[in-house]
């Protein structure tokens, strides 16, 4: 057994991340020294809104012995300095660093949230935790909820919003099966709604009867997602003592990449919609807004108070402390600091080295705060909170600085920064078309447009996940139909994905052709191959749709302008398009709309620089009645590697895509991705996109009303 | 500004040798589930049915009434009446008579758009023998400031709101919401509200005040201008699952955008010139509850059965199948009930509410205080009557050992986390029922709703009538602890959802179908007996057959299977086609239509000595509990459902 007990070098990182190397190296100096290290850095150059946000003040001095009070006090507990250890699982971690997280709580008057999955014995023993009732309702019973000081009611989580978890029988070990109370090595299966909550009145129920059975306060954390400020108010109406709001971004053991990547909204913008909202209606009062996903630092925290959080919860950045190097492995077990589930069994994390290095954080964490407070001249935290006043943004929208309540130098961005493919993104559709199913990450998001630079529009843009006011649905056990109906419904396709396999090879050609008919779904080419012209849309006549670059009766148009002719849709080709794709789709939409004739006919966006399902998903959201890709995703995938089995990779990356899409819908509350998703833009958000472009896509911003 | 909502709702419809309903009846069953609701908002809508040509238009308007007649007037229509109230807007009724109908509709439409542009007011009803009254406020306040309950009507509608979100202080948000001749209140918050939003637009309409439930009511009426049928409107809103083709692809592709997604009950009333419509839905997972009921004079809906029986003690009472509807008119009587007409005769005759042994009437009691009083009567054994929707029964005291016998209709969350408690329930249990309960039992002489025994890990749970949607999902067992879950009647869909251990039967002691769809989906322990053959097509997660058939055929072009062999397997269930596939046929049919938890498994068979040892006490409990003798069924065949575990 190896026991780990310093921390390990970081590796060296390949594709943008949040957590460099920087703020990596910042939480590991408070950790060793307890002592307070930089507080107040400018980072305008970050494409995160709240790394754009900075105090108006010039002073960056850190002191070891500040003057100002960190202390507050809600629901009855009070907190030397209002930092919460967030809700990570015994499950999701090995055991001792839960252990290590409860003691340090207990140890610096802060809190640590349990997550799902029953209390570990150890941690049980301590008094300053929040118990979690999660949908699987594992390991808890009426002592379990007594235990803490509160109750967490999970809705969802930033990193996987609308997502439930599969835990399976491999992991489910002895000390986890006594914990969940179920039997070792049985699947660990959490539905992805609460199925006794399917609106605020159920979970004002819940809240009722949680306080009926314990007395205790009752918290609800949810993910940031389009309707956050509807979310939050629902939530203090149906008498919770708090929010615990979770951005995206957030850390966590496993997901989806296409979730993680595509779902939910910034912290910052959360925060400040929901207390602009609070407090419009008078709500606001003895109520406590925990704010969560990618706090790094005082810095960070003191921003989400201005804003209007009166906590902040930490998850990835305690693991941090505790030695995480982020090599994004907690979902494989292999994790090199022992700190996510080891199922080998051959190293672990030392209590006393991860307690120490907590405690020494958290104190950090408390000093620099408290110099940031003297740096503003206040003297108490509770003098900061929505101080919106002290903050200015720079290079922000005009729409963001107004959700964020600031003033600032509004900049329009230009929407195209960064470069469509990089190493991650590569790896990630090659695991898709070896496996056929989701690809799953862990840990926090490197996603656009924070971290990857946007490339595209649709990299601006989140989609939503259903959080309280509806449920998710489970696209692994629920009927989600991500089949699409084309022209006027004689073409049958399960999927909104087309595959241009003009200029392919012969072998890709042939591949992509079987897998279409396996898949039902179509193939484009100018001409039909043999046997498969029931796939085949192309020009040559022999396909079962045809399409032309002249507009002809009853054939698919190649082209944007609208025509008398009484085709079957519009093709509209980004490669020569004049505009970007997603504007031309939009507006297409729009004009068939005001024509009053949009249901006449189909609308395909035929687009060349595309990624996969979260494109797909978003171009339809946009208006898109399916999209067609091209094949050469399929020789990305396959890249230096090998190129056997060509007809299984196709098939593996249709049904692949097909599956992210379901879990895309799911998320959203959608059963019928066609009828409900197609220029659904109510279903989107933009976070911190150029303004005009927006109004012109008819997206609205992220956290506005 | 979107505004989704949850809440209570409730419609009555006479029946034609009926005298009207009367106002008050109405306000005292939607006060009944004030709790559903809030102080932001309520309302009433009343239809009579009338001959004549005059109609009546209702604006909330900031401004004066004189600008708003002024307006009319101008596009042609005659006022032959009005008044006003001045709050902190102005609330305007005119009486008008009409020539033209697509006249007023073409300027309500209009209207509505040019005021809400400037948020200057909301024409909030129209119609002729429709009068809608809300607000903000508690269903009382609106009650009292409309003075409903001098009114009586052909038939009503009522709704307490839970605002996600409102301003607060405008009663533009407060339903029913109406449009011409037409009216609704909803729960629930539709996904689809966005692409409901395009759909209308496209169509002409704007304006929007941005709820889903607005939305439902102008598509409805869209619908139906268009010349639906009533019940043709119901089928391309409900959105049924493509797998039924209950629409055709021509008119699935024609509407799209123009169906509901998502959670919602909604009650629509309309008025169609000759004759007065009340509609009631459920989407396709009965996220929402919703009870239907009937008695000699009225027809019902609710979301709670204690509406129903306020008005009606002996009414019969039943819920609607997912994703259906329920149609009656004033003149045709019931034009579709929602289920089967077995499986309507299935549902259990009224409760008893009261016993001459009694410690606590609970009618006396507020909806959530019972605990309080059961736990104030120092004996072991305590006899409840009245019980009306009283919510959170026992999770205050989960390990006192108490009996607890409860007369009437027992509300949400009854014996959740109970260790050792007993609970006799003479009557109906709503939904979520026995939620992460341990041990005791729970035994119930009526139905039981949805979501009854999720997450039931010990214990007994006997119901001698039917259960709802998504019973015994999450059950499992964990060392010693095995949960018995006995259902004598049937249930819908979604039995034994993620189960992980513990065991459910089924005896269907009806004539329907034992249960509904996606039984035993993501099971992954556990097992399920169903008395009698189940169809296989009713297990799991099932694929559409266009796609089984196109996967054939790339099969056989690529000689994984025979021409000879799509002909035999095209047409079987899938699980049966499943277990014909060998090698990689199979792998790329699993790989398509399943995910990590495969599709259970089952048997038709005789149960094994071993499994009536097993069942043999427990069902003879059953039959001492309620008077039933079912120990004879278990000589008969079952259908045993497992998980797969390949």
């Amino acid at each position: 057994m190896l026991i780990i007990n310093k921390y390990l070098p970081i590796p060296k990182q390949t594709d943008s991340e949040f957590w460099t190397p920087e703020r990596i190296d910042h939480i590991r100096n408070l950790a060793l020294t307890s002592k307070p290290y930089k507080v107040l850095e400018s980072r305008r150059n970050s494409l995160r809104i709240l790394d754009r946000v900075e105090f108006l003040t010039d002073r960056k001095d850190v002191s070891e012995s500040p003057r100002a009070v960190t202390r507050i006090s809600f629901s009855g507990i009070d907190m030397a300095v209002p930092l919460y250890l967030g809700d990570m699982s015994y499950g999701a971690l090995s055991g001792n660093p839960n252990i290590a997280i409860a003691r340090a709580a207990d140890i610096t008057g802060t809190l640590a949230g349990t997550g799902e999955g029953g209390l570990h014995p150890e941690v049980a023993k301590h008094k300053r935790i929040f118990v979690q009732w999660a949908s699987a309702r594992f390991g808890v019973d009426i002592d379990v909820l007594n235990a803490g000081m509160g109750i967490v009611i999970k809705i969802g989580q930033g990193a996987k919003p609308g997502i439930g978890g599969h835990l399976p029988g491999s992991k489910v070990t002895e000390p986890i099966s006594k914990t969940r109370r179920i039997p070792i090595g049985m699947d660990a299966i959490s539905p992805a709604p609460h199925h006794d909550i399917y609106s605020i009145e159920d979970l004002g129920q819940r809240i009722e009867a949680l306080k009926e059975a314990t007395g205790k306060p009752v918290f609800v954390k949810v993910a940031a997602t389009n309707y956050i400020p509807y979310v939050v108010s629902g939530i203090a109406r149906m008498g919770a003592n708090g929010v615990i709001i979770d951005g995206h971004g957030a850390g966590t053991g496993a997901t989806p990449v296409v979730i993680r990547d595509n779902l939910g909204i910034p912290i910052e913008l959360a925060v400040a919609s929901a207390d602009s909202v609070l407090r419009e209606q008078g709500l606001r009062e003895n109520f406590t807004i925990i704010a969560a996903g990618r706090v790094a630092d005082a810095t960070d925290a003191a921003k989400l108070f201005a804003l209007g959080a009166d906590v902040v919860s930490v998850g990835t950045a305690a693991l941090v402390a505790m030695g995480c190097v982020m090599v994004h492995k907690c979902h494989i077990g292999s994790c090199p600091t022992a700190l996510t589930n080891k199922i080998d069994g051959t190293r672990e994390m030392d209590v006393e080295f991860g307690t120490k290095a907590l405690v020494n954080f958290i104190n950090g964490f408390k000093l620099e705060l408290a110099n940031v407070l003297d740096n503003l001249g206040l003297n108490d935290i509770n003098e900061l909170k929505g101080r919106r006043d002290l903050l200015y943004g720079y290079g922000l929208s005009r729409d963001v600085l107004e959700i964020l309540g600031i003033k600032g130098e509004s900049e329009e961005l230009n929407p195209k920064l960064g470069e469509l493919w990089n190493k991650r993104r590569r790896f990630e559709l090659h695991e898709l078309v070896n496996k056929g199913d989701p690809v799953i990450t862990s840990m926090g998001s490197t996603s656009p447009p924070e971290i990857e630079k946007p490339a595209r529009i649709i990299d601006w843009l989140r989609t939503d996940g259903a959080q309280v006011t509806r449920p998710s649905i489970d696209p692994y056990r629920e009927d989600i139909d991500t089949s699409f109906l084309l022209d006027k419904g004689r073409i049958y396709l399960s999927l909104p994905v087309i595959i241009d396999v003009t200029d392919a090879p012969e072998d890709v050609k042939r591949a992509f052709s079987w897998a279409a008919l396996a898949t039902s779904t179509l193939v484009f080419d100018e001409r039909a191959m043999s046997p498969y012209e029931e796939v085949y849309m192309s020009s040559d006549g022999k396909g079962i749709v045809k399409w032309s670059r002249i507009p002809e009766r009853g054939s698919y148009y190649l082209g944007s302008k609208l025509t008398e002719v009484k085709v079957s849709g519009y093709i509209l080709d980004e490669d020569s398009l004049d505009e970007d794709l997603e504007i031309v789709v939009s507006d297409v939409d729009t004009k068939l709309k005001e024509a009053g004739i949009r249901n006449q006919f189909d609308v395909i966006a035929k687009a060349s620089r595309i990624r996969g399902a979260g494109d797909v998903f978003k171009l339809v959201l946009l208006g898109a009645d399916a999209v067609i890709v091209p094949y050469k995703l399929l020789e990305i995938a396959i890249g230096e590697g090998n190129r056997g089995n060509l007809k299984e990779k196709a098939f593996n990356f249709i049904i692949g895509t097909r599956k992210e899409i379901a879990l895309l819908a799911g998320a959203a509350g959608v059963f019928s991705v066609q009828s409900s998703v197609t220029g659904n833009r109510e279903l989107l958000r933009a976070v911190n996109l150029n303004s005009y472009i927006a109004r012109r896509i008819r997206v609205r911003q992220a956290g506005s009303l | 500004m979107i505004s989704p909502s949850g809440c209570g709702v409730f419609g009555v419809l006479r029946k034609p040798n009926a005298p009207k309903v009367e106002g008050k009846k109405v306000v005292e069953a939607i006060d009944l589930v004030r709790f559903r609701g809030s102080d932001k908002g309520a309302g009433f809508a009343v239809f009579n049915l009338r001959e004549g040509n005059t109609y009546v238009v209702k604006v909330f308007y900031d401004g004066d009434k004189e600008e708003l007649k002024r307006i009319l007037e101008d596009n042609g229509i005659k006022v032959v009446g009005e008044s006003a109230t001045y709050g902190e807007l102005c609330d305007c009724k005119f009486e008008i008579t009409l020539g033209n109908i697509v006249q007023l509709k073409k300027l309500t439409r209009n209207l509505n758009e040019t005021l809400w542009e400037k948020r200057k007011g909301r024409v909030y009803s129209v119609g002729k023998g429709l009068d809608v009254f809300k607000g903000v406020g508690y269903p009382k306040d609106i009650a009292n400031a409309y003075d409903v309950e001098k009114y009586s009507g052909d038939m009503w509608l009522a709704h307490t709101r839970q605002p996600t979100n409102s301003p607060g202080h405008f009663p533009y948000w407060s339903h029913p919401f109406s449009t011409f001749d037409v009216a609704i209140v909803h729960n629930g918050d539709v996904s689809s509200f966005g692409a409901n939003v395009e759909f209308l637009t496209s169509r002409g309409w704007g304006g929007f005040v941005g709820t889903d439930s607005e939305v439902m009511a102008f598509l409805f009426e869209e619908l139906v201008s268009e010349g639906l049928s009533v019940e043709e409107a119901m089928k391309v809103m409900m959105n049924p699952s493509r797998k039924s083709g209950l629409l055709s692809p021509e008119e699935d592709y024609m509407y799209r955008n123009a169906r509901l997604d998502g959670p919602f009950t909604a009650i629509i009333g309309y008025n169609s010139g000759d004759d007065l419509y009340m509609i009631g839905i459920a989407d396709r997972s009965k996220f929402r509850p919703v009870i239907i009921g009937e008695d000699e004079y009225y027809y019902y809906v609710a979301s709670e059965e204690s509406q129903i029986r306020l008005l009606s003690k002996n009414a019969r009472v039943w819920t609607l199948s997912p994703g259906s509807y329920f149609i009656v008119s004033l003149k045709r009587g019931v034009i579709s009930y929602g289920r089967t007409v077995e499986e309507l005769e299935s549902f259990s005759p009224p409760p008893t509410f009261t016993t001459s042994d009694y410690d606590i009437d609970a009618s006396k009691v507020g909806y959530k205080d019972l605990n309080k009083e059961i736990m104030k009567v120092d004996k072991k054994e305590v006899n409840v009557i009245n019980v009306m929707s009283h919510r959170f029964i026992g999770i205050s005291f989960p390990r006192t050992g108490k009996i607890v016998r409860l007369y009437g209709v027992v509300g949400n969350v009854l014996a959740n986390l109970n260790e050792n408690n007993e609970f006799y329930v003479y009557g109906n249990v709503a939904d979520d029922c026995c939620d992460t309960m341990h041990g005791g039992k729970v035994v119930i002489f009526g139905d039981a709703r949805d979501v009854l025994g999720q997450a039931l890990q010990g214990g007994k749970v006997f119901v001698k009538g039917n259960a709802g949607n998504r019973v015994g999902i999450q059950m499992r067992e964990y060392q010693n602890k095995r949960p018995y879950l006995l259902i004598g009647g049937r249930v819908d869909d979604y039995l034994g959802e993620y189960m992980a251990g513990g065991v459910i039967v089924v005896f269907n002691n009806t004539k329907s179908s034992p249960t509904g769809n996606y039984v035993g989906s993501g099971m992954v322990g556990g097992r399920i007996y169903v008395r009698g053959r189940l169809d296989p097509g009713r297990l799991g997660l099932q694929p559409n057959k266009v796609e089984v058939i196109k996967l054939l055929k790339a099969l056989m072009l690529d000689n994984l299977i025979t021409e000879k062999e799509i002909d035999e397997l095209r047409d079987l269930p899938y699980i049966e086609l499943m277990d014909r596939l060998q090698g990689d046929a199979k792998r790329f049919a699993k790989k398509m239509f399943e995910e990590k938890v495969g599709i259970p498994t089952y048997e038709y068979r005789e149960l094994t000595e071993e499994e009536v040892k097993e069942l043999l006490p427990v069902v003879s409990e059953y039959d001492r509990d309620l008077g039933t003798k079912y120990v004879d069924f278990l000589g008969e065949r079952f259908t045993v459902v497992r998980p797969r575990k390949d």
